[in-house]
């Protein structure tokens, strides 16, 4: 068995339970990039409830391994792609990266860029190490609900109305 | 791919995560190949992979529901294949199936499509789950028709 047929399954199982989690909720639409966009694989966009597309959008990095891990290890494993993801540069809206683990079909998520609202303002916290916590639906709502939060208090800051 | 109003596509995604499970080996036993959204009926080409002998493959049409069950003892889900879709897997002279998705459950279904069959199918039986205990049948199944028959080419009009 070749090393690089088991990483090419491993990537399109990935890919698939991406898809898979993402679309648990109707009001995500989701882009591929074509690895065009600076180490991203999905482009996300929150649409509004009549369903029309907002430019509210985070971005989505995509890894996957074969064996099962736990929070702790996989923050170890992720330190290289977390590294060299801050190499890139710096992202202008959220960031989080999903973990597949194709044993136990179980999901992960770490913020790369993590929208948080201080009592300053708006902020992206570009993080150099993993903190992965389990990817499920509520993990899911509270990764867009943050996105949401952030967007809301970053469109407060900047959006100024002519008369 | 817009998600709100597609469950055909979330069905697609949770077809190959059921089908390209690694069930503790090394490799998945199939690799699904999608024909794209304009071919006719069927939705994958699914391979068998690191099999014995030749390439072994079979056809897959992926059907998605919210709708949930039956009542009864035998549950089945409710999503069907039309007459003509029966009739045209029944023409192809490989394995074909129908794999019914649960889309709120995140579950499939396969059921065969065997030659004779021509009516439409309203519901699929929840007996045969893509769970590892079935891809692991469905892979021996598929083996052994292909093993069966001698599809070797040797001659063509177009050789030297």
């Amino acid at each position: 068995m070749s090393e690089s047929k088991q990483e090419w399954f491993v990537a399109e199982r990935t890919r698939a339970f991406a898809l898979m989690h993402l679309t648990r909720r109707d009001d995500l639409v989701v882009k591929e990039t074509g690895g065009a966009d600076g180490g991203l694989d999905y482009i996300v966009s929150i649409t509004r409830k009549n369903g029309e597309k907002s430019l509210r959008q985070f971005g989505v990095v995509l890894r996957g391994t074969k064996n099962p891990t736990t929070e702790e290890q996989l923050n170890k494993t992720l330190r290289p792609t977390m590294q060299s993801l801050q190499r890139i540069g710096q992202f202008p809206y959220p960031v989080c990266l999903l973990h597949f683990t194709m044993d136990d079909d179980q999901g992960y998520y770490t913020w790369v860029a993590e929208p948080v609202v201080t009592k300053d303002g708006p902020r992206l916290i570009q993080h150099a190490q993993a903190h992965c916590r389990k990817l499920d639906r509520e993990a899911l709502d509270h990764i867009v609900a943050s996105v949401d939060r952030w967007y809301e208090a970053f469109f407060e800051t900047i959006a100024v109305k002519t008369s | 791919m817009a998600a709100q109003d597609d469950i055909g596509s979330r069905g697609e995604f949770i077809f190959c995560t059921r089908i390209m499970n690694f069930c503790g080996r090394d490799l998945p036993y199939f690799r699904p190949r999608f024909l794209g959204e304009k071919a006719q009926s069927f939705d994958y080409l699914v391979e068998l992979v690191d099999a014995a002998k030749g390439a072994p493959f079979f056809f897959v049409q992926v059907k998605t529901t919210r709708k949930g069950y039956t009542k009864g003892r035998l549950r089945r889900l409710k999503v069907g294949m039309s007459g003509t879709d029966v009739r045209r897997f029944c023409l192809l002279p490989a394995p074909t199936y129908l794999v019914a998705i649960d889309e709120p459950g995140e579950v499939g279904y396969i059921q065969a499509i065997l030659e004779g069959m021509k009516d439409p199918i309203t519901s699929v039986p929840a007996s045969f789950p893509l769970d590892c205990a079935n891809l692991l049948r469905l892979y021996q199944e598929v083996e052994q028709f292909w093993v069966g028959r001698d599809m070797a080419r040797r001659r063509s009009v177009f050789s030297a």
